[in-house]
């Protein structure tokens, strides 16, 4: 190798530089998508909603079922006697005779599981029950089973949910 | 602004009478459409292709429009070039209809031909138009789950309307009576529609039982099919209301169902 001459540098080199962004503009008749708007859980039809929560004739502490509703940020169902009672609108009704529906969570509270509502959740992804009962039905189809008492997890459900930060509603 | 919105309406057939009525679809269409004009000012320019004598025109008219203006396309044509033809001379700011026809071919893929005719965006499934002003329009657009999309778009622009949009209201006969059909001409070629076949009644395929049930009782099959008989679920029994509360919030957020205490950010 020749006097003062040296190998040539080994790996890459770098060098940071500012680069102009490239001028950007829409194209004339470009549709622009501004993002999705969070779906409203008390307004979604039962057939479309994520997230179910049902009561049946085991609930008697309405305002606590709401809460607990709202605290979740869940789609409100009822079974039919519920409904037959006038508790929750008919459009609320899960089951053969009302909606059958698909939702990715299913939670149960107070309802023994007519087969007729069994039919309605069959393609439902989780079930949770919630009932008072050992030998309700609806415990043997749920996912989660708790036998514990109604008016008393109702609360619970909506204090702790709402304590965990909750779901904006 | 005054907004120039057209109105594509097909007739429609009643799916148990078989009776002509106005197709839902496009009546939701009308509905958005006069609502619009409403709040903004501006016309409403309804629009058919296809027999003027058509028996179920004349429930649109019965929703408030004055005129309804019918381009005469024979039986068995497209009715794309006439379609493309008036819009094309009267460029209204809005094109609205419904997502599909309910009668003849009914693919839904007019809409989408039109607005390659006219040479402008097409934003299908749209339930509510919340803002029009400065040549561009806000739309909620319907995803599954009850979900919805804004989509900013700019006129002119075609709309087709899902049938989660709100209902139409109700067609009066007398307004109907009082609405006038008019019948334009349209200059272009008369090419052959696809034939859309003879209709006839659908059949529901019976349910598949999900276990073979030859000789069970009819609560064990009700079973079967529900899948109350299977149990693979977890069972807790407890007295404490918190500590099952607690249970079915950790149940939730191990399924991804709400989100996890350890994701949880600020309070928004």
């Amino acid at each position: 190798m020749a006097p003062e001459a040296a190998d040539p540098v080994e790996g890459s080199v770098h060098e940071a530089r500012l680069v102009e962004p490239p001028e950007c503009t829409l194209p004339a008749g470009a549709i622009e998508d501004c993002g999705l708007l969070p779906a409203d859980p008390a307004s979604v039809p039962l057939a479309e909603a994520e997230f179910i929560i049902a009561a049946g004739n085991g609930v008697k502490d309405w305002p606590a079922f709401h809460a607990a509703a709202a605290a979740l940020g869940a789609t409100e169902g009822a079974s039919r006697p519920v409904c037959d009672a006038g508790a929750l609108p008919r459009d609320r009704q899960v089951g053969a005779s009302g909606t059958l529906v698909s939702a990715r969570c299913y939670l149960a509270l107070g309802i023994s599981g007519a087969p007729q509502h069994l039919q309605g959740i069959a393609d439902c992804e989780h079930v949770i029950a919630v009932n008072a009962d050992t030998g309700a039905e609806i415990l043997k189809r749920a996912d989660l089973g708790v036998v514990a008492d109604v008016q008393e997890v109702m609360p619970a459900l909506a204090r702790l949910a709402a304590e965990r930060g909750g779901h904006d509603a | 602004m005054m907004l120039d919105i057209a109105v594509l309406v097909s007739a429609g057939r009643h799916p148990v009478s078989g009776r002509p009525r106005c197709a839902p679809n496009d009546a939701r269409a009308l509905e958005l459409a006069l609502t619009l004009v409403h709040q903004y000012g501006g016309s409403v320019f309804v629009l058919h292709a296809g027999d003027p004598e058509q028996p179920a025109l004349p429930g649109y008219l019965g929703m408030g429009v004055a005129e309804l203006h019918v381009l005469p396309v024979p039986h068995g044509k497209d009715s794309l070039p006439a379609l493309a033809d008036t819009l094309h001379r009267r460029r209204p700011d809005m094109i609205l209809a419904g997502v599909r026809a309910e009668t003849g071919w009914a693919g839904g893929c007019l809409p989408y031909a039109l607005a390659r005719e006219l040479d402008c965006p097409i934003v299908p499934n749209i339930d509510r138009v919340p803002m029009c002003e400065g040549g561009m329009t806000e739309l909620h657009q319907v995803c599954p789950r009850g979900r919805r999309r804004v989509l900013r778009a700019p006129v002119p622009v075609v709309i087709t309307v899902d049938p989660a949009a709100p209902s139409p209201r109700q067609s009066a006969f007398a307004r109907a009576r009082r609405g006038h059909i008019i019948t334009e001409s349209w200059f272009g070629p008369a090419i052959a529609a696809p034939d859309p076949g003879e209709p006839g009644p659908a059949r529901r395929r019976p349910p598949r039982l999900r276990t073979a049930t030859a000789g069970a009782s009819a609560e064990q099959r009700l079973q079967a099919l529900t899948g109350a008989a299977e149990n693979h679920g977890r069972l807790v029994e407890t007295d404490n209301p918190d500590e099952a509360a607690r249970t079915i919030l950790a149940y939730l957020a191990e399924n991804g169902l709400i989100e996890s205490r350890e994701t949880d950010g600020p309070h928004k």
